[in-house]
Parts: structure tokens; sequence; C-alpha cells
């Protein structure tokens, strides 16, 4: 589904972000990458979505390589993989169902169709009672689940989750992954970013360390061991 | 699906205006300002060029003929001049005419019109006064009449004949300066509103910059985040513009009288004319360049944060 072939990312002053990476990640998986701050986890979550290119190696996505994705082609890629940032990146001038609906609008799905998904995805994070509110008059962890809730609205193959709980509680944060667990047992492959070891040892899932841009381990029911 | 995407673009654009009300009402009040400044000054300018026109068409020269020049002579004066094609009118003032021009400008000074009475004989000449179809050609119409045919007819060849020489050419020099500086002063508003346009438009989208990034991060294209955007600026400029537009024709219309006892005085120019005929041309051309720098503005300003 993903294939990491020997990806290096170096970036200007020799700085490494990623070096001779190889992983392949299983349609249906659940994959926590771990690692400190700094270590290329983020730059191999960006390269999943062609917001980074890597300098070697090749990244291919199902069938489709794009480590020279043309760009053009990007948003393609992009409305078939369903992202959720650590800092939320909800659109401030939207209420929370425009947020969600802006994902469907993008890829021309009708007035109607948006009416009746929306909604619906809304339930399922919870927040069909808020859907007229502004990002600003909800809480952190609300707009994370907007969040998940605009990456699940166009039925996305792959998720990718970037530190989605980092600026969230304790609380929050278990519900966040609760809701994550939830969209792979639908058939989702969720890659999980993150550096919180509580919530990785609970999960019992894969799980890929990643030390000053090399693998350095790859576990299928793994902890954190940094 | 064109279609679908372009009622959302007009959508969003709306949105935009009106959820970030105080930012588009600054970003139009500027935009008005700036179109408003460079009206003013073509405005300015425009007026400033049909009264140097018309100072210009005032400007005639008068041969005073000699005494013992008969009708006949003076009449083929007239034609040979009328021939020339850079003369605009000749005119033929015999004596009597000259006699009762000078009542009618005098009727009202009784000490004049008492020493008339007493005059047996009329001492005014007959003139021949012409007028030049620019200013300019006064020189070549000068030649023509300075040969020795010529000269033979006209009396006050030594006097005045230089004085208006020399006039012409200082109100010439003095006509040329005053459009130099008049195009100058244009070329250096125009580029300062289009500097304030340009600038305006570009603020107005980087605050927007980070919902650009997240947009393409959302999968949306270009042309998709860019066309809200577009939309947004020419909403400014054909509000602005057509503000700032409509305020200059209300003031040049209000004022028309003023400016008529200011610049054009003793004269049949029509000052509400020279609005259909000249300035709306120029009015035209303003809104037409708003609307055309704003949506590069906003196509260049967008490019920038659509690099994600």
């Amino acid at each position: 589904m993903i294939t990491l072939e020997k990806v290096s990312k170096i970036y200007p002053h020799k700085v490494i972000a990623l070096k001779d990476v190889s992983v392949t990640i299983e349609a249906g998986e659940f994959v926590s990458i771990v690692g400190q701050s700094g270590t290329g986890k983020t730059t191999l979550a960006k390269m999943i979505i062609a917001e980074e290119h890597p300098n070697e190696g090749r990244v291919i996505i199902g069938d489709w390589d794009i480590t020279n994705i043309n760009r053009k082609d990007v948003p393609l890629l992009r409305r078939q993989i369903g992202v959720v940032f650590q800092d939320f990146k909800l659109l401030p001038q939207k209420t929370l169902f425009e947020n969600v609906a802006f994902a469907l609008e993008v890829s021309g799905v009708s007035h109607e169709k948006i009416k009746q998904i929306v909604p619906q995805v809304l339930k399922i994070v919870g927040l069909q009672h808020k859907q007229d509110r502004f990002p600003r008059e909800v809480s952190g962890g609300e707009q994370q689940r907007v969040v998940i809730a605009r990456a699940l609205v166009h039925r996305p193959k792959i998720l990718v989750a970037d530190e989605p709980t980092g600026n969230l509680d304790a609380i929050n944060a278990h519900e966040i992954v609760e809701l994550l667990l939830k969209i792979n047992s639908f058939g989702t492959t969720v890659v999980l970013v993150t550096h919180n070891r509580e919530i990785v040892n609970s999960l019992r899932k894969r799980v890929l360390t990643i030390d000053h841009g090399h693998l350095i381990s790859d576990q299928a029911t793994g902890k954190y061991r940094l | 699906m064109i279609a679908l995407q372009a009622s959302r673009a007009i959508k969003f654009a709306f949105q935009n205006f009106h959820r970030n009300l105080w930012l588009s009402i600054i970003t139009f009040f500027i935009v008005a300002v700036a179109v408003f400044s460079i009206s003013l000054v073509s405005a300015l300018n425009v007026l400033g060029q049909r009264a140097l026109q018309t100072v210009e068409t005032k400007v005639d020269v008068t041969l005073e003929l000699k005494t013992e020049v008969t009708e006949d002579q003076a009449l083929a004066f007239k034609d040979r001049l009328t021939q020339s094609p850079t003369v605009q009118s000749v005119v033929y003032q015999s004596k009597a005419q000259a006699m009762e021009n000078f009542k009618k400008v005098h009727e009202q000074d009784p000490n004049i019109q008492e020493l008339l009475s007493e005059l047996t004989s009329n001492p005014l000449p007959a003139s021949i006064i012409i007028k030049a179809k620019k200013i300019t050609d006064f020189e070549s119409i000068m030649k023509f009449v300075d040969n020795e045919e010529n000269l033979q007819l006209i009396a006050n060849k030594d006097r005045d004949f230089q004085d208006s020489q020399t006039v012409i050419q200082k109100l010439t020099q003095i006509t040329h300066r005053i459009r130099e500086v008049g195009m100058v002063t244009s070329g250096v508003f125009a580029l300062l509103s289009l500097i304030v346009l340009f600038n305006t438009i570009r603020i107005a989208i980087y605050t927007h910059r980070e919902e650009i990034g997240i947009m393409r991060l959302v999968g949306a294209s270009n042309g998709f985040i860019r066309a809200p955007f577009i939309l947004e600026s020419l909403i400014y400029s054909i509000i602005g513009a057509g503000i700032a537009l409509g305020v200059i024709v209300f003031l040049w219309q209000s004022t028309a009288p003023a400016m008529y006892n200011f610049f054009f005085a003793g004269t049949n120019v029509n000052v509400s004319g020279i609005l259909k005929e000249e300035f709306m041309t120029v009015i035209g051309w303003e809104f037409l360049g708003s609307i055309v720098l704003s949506v590069l503005s906003a196509w260049i300003a967008t490019r920038r944060y659509l690099k994600v």
C-alpha cells in the first residue's frame, strides 16, 4: 500500500532528516512511527502526502510512484489521503460544517451529497450539534475531532496523523486515539506519527522507530523503546 | 462541474468579504482612495489641457492694413491666406466695421462716445484677423505674410508684427511646459496609485496565507484556491473604483459652473461636455486598469503561498 524504498532526505547544510529508510505498510494496517523530536518522523509523513520529496529513493502509494509527482497531480493524491495535523490546520473563517465540507467541495462533490455526508461524519466524531460554530468557538479536542472528520469525509484509504494528540490533554488524547482505532477497524490504513509513549504502548500495534533519520526498529506489536 | 466550481468560487469570495468585514472595508477604502487620487489628477489634467486649447484658439494676429489698400486688394490677401493649410480662419474687418466694433466695446464710456461724435472721418484702419489651427503654426503663417507683396499692404509690420511673434513664441513655450508638467504629474500619481493598489491586494491576501496552505494540504487545486481570491479582488476594485469614479463624476458635475468661471470664463466651452467627450474615456481606462491590476495582484500574491 505504502512503500518507501531507500528513501533519504537531506536538507541544506547537510541536515539529515531521513537516511536509507525502507518500509512497506500494508492496506488496513495501524502503524505508529515514533522517535524523539527532530528525528525525521514528520518528514516521513510529509513524503506520503507529497509535501516533501526525497533526495534519493522512491515513495509509492498503491501503484502510484509519487517520488517526483507533478505539482498538478498533488491535489489528486491528497484527496485520497486523509491528514490530521498537530496544529489542527482548520480554516478559521469557516464553520465546523464548512471545514469538513471543504474537503468534498475541492473534489467537486454536489451540494446535496455534502449536506447528506457531512452531518453523518460530524456525528461520528460527536460534533453534529456544534456544526455551525467557528473553530475558535470550540475546544482543542473538538477542533482535532473536526480535523479527523475532515480527513475522513472523502473516505480515504489512508489516514496520516502527525502528532494528533500533541496539543491535547490526556482525556482528549485518549478520545482521539480511540477514534483512530475505530477508523482503522473500518479498513482504513492509519499512520500515526507520535512521541507519546503511553499511547504507543497502549495500542499494541506495529511500531516503526526512527532515530536521527534512520529506521532502527520495526516491531509488529511494538512498544516505545527510546 | 465548471459551473459548480464557479458557484463555489463566488460563494467563497463573498464569504471571505463579509467574514473579514473590517479588512474588506479597509481594502476597499484604500482602493477607492488610490483610484480617486489618480482620477482627481487626471480630471485637473484634462481641464488644464482644455483650458490651454481654449487659450490657443483665442490667439489671433491682427494685421492693420494701410489706408490706401482697397477692399479688393484686402479680400485677395484674405483669399491667399485662407488657402494656407495651417490657417484656421481669416476675417477681413473693414474700416466701418472696425469703427462699429470700437463703438460697441466702449458704449459705456461717455468720454469716448463724445470724442467719437466729434470725429469727421474714420481714423481706424481696416484689418485682417488670422487664427491658426495650432499655435505653433503662426510661425509659418508669419513667414508667408512676410513677403514683399503682402508687406506692401500692412501698416503695422515693424511694430505689432514682431510683438505678436514674440508673444506667440512665449505662449507656445508656456503651453508646452504646462502640458509636460501635467503629463509628469499624472504619470507620478498613476505610478503611486498602481503601487498602492497592488500592495493593498497583496496584503489582503497575505492575511490568508495560512489558509491557502491548508487548502493545498486538503487537496484543493491551485485554480480552486485562487478563484475566490481573484473574485474578491474584483469586488474590491469594482466597488472601490466604481465609488471613487462616481464621486469624481458627481464632483465634476456639481462644480461645473465654478470650473467654467475658473478655467473658461468668456468662452463657449461646455464643462459638462468635456466630461462626456474626454474624461469619461479616461475614467473608463482607469476602471479597466484597476480591475486588471487587482486580478494581476491577486494572481501574483496567491502564487507565492500555493507552493505547499
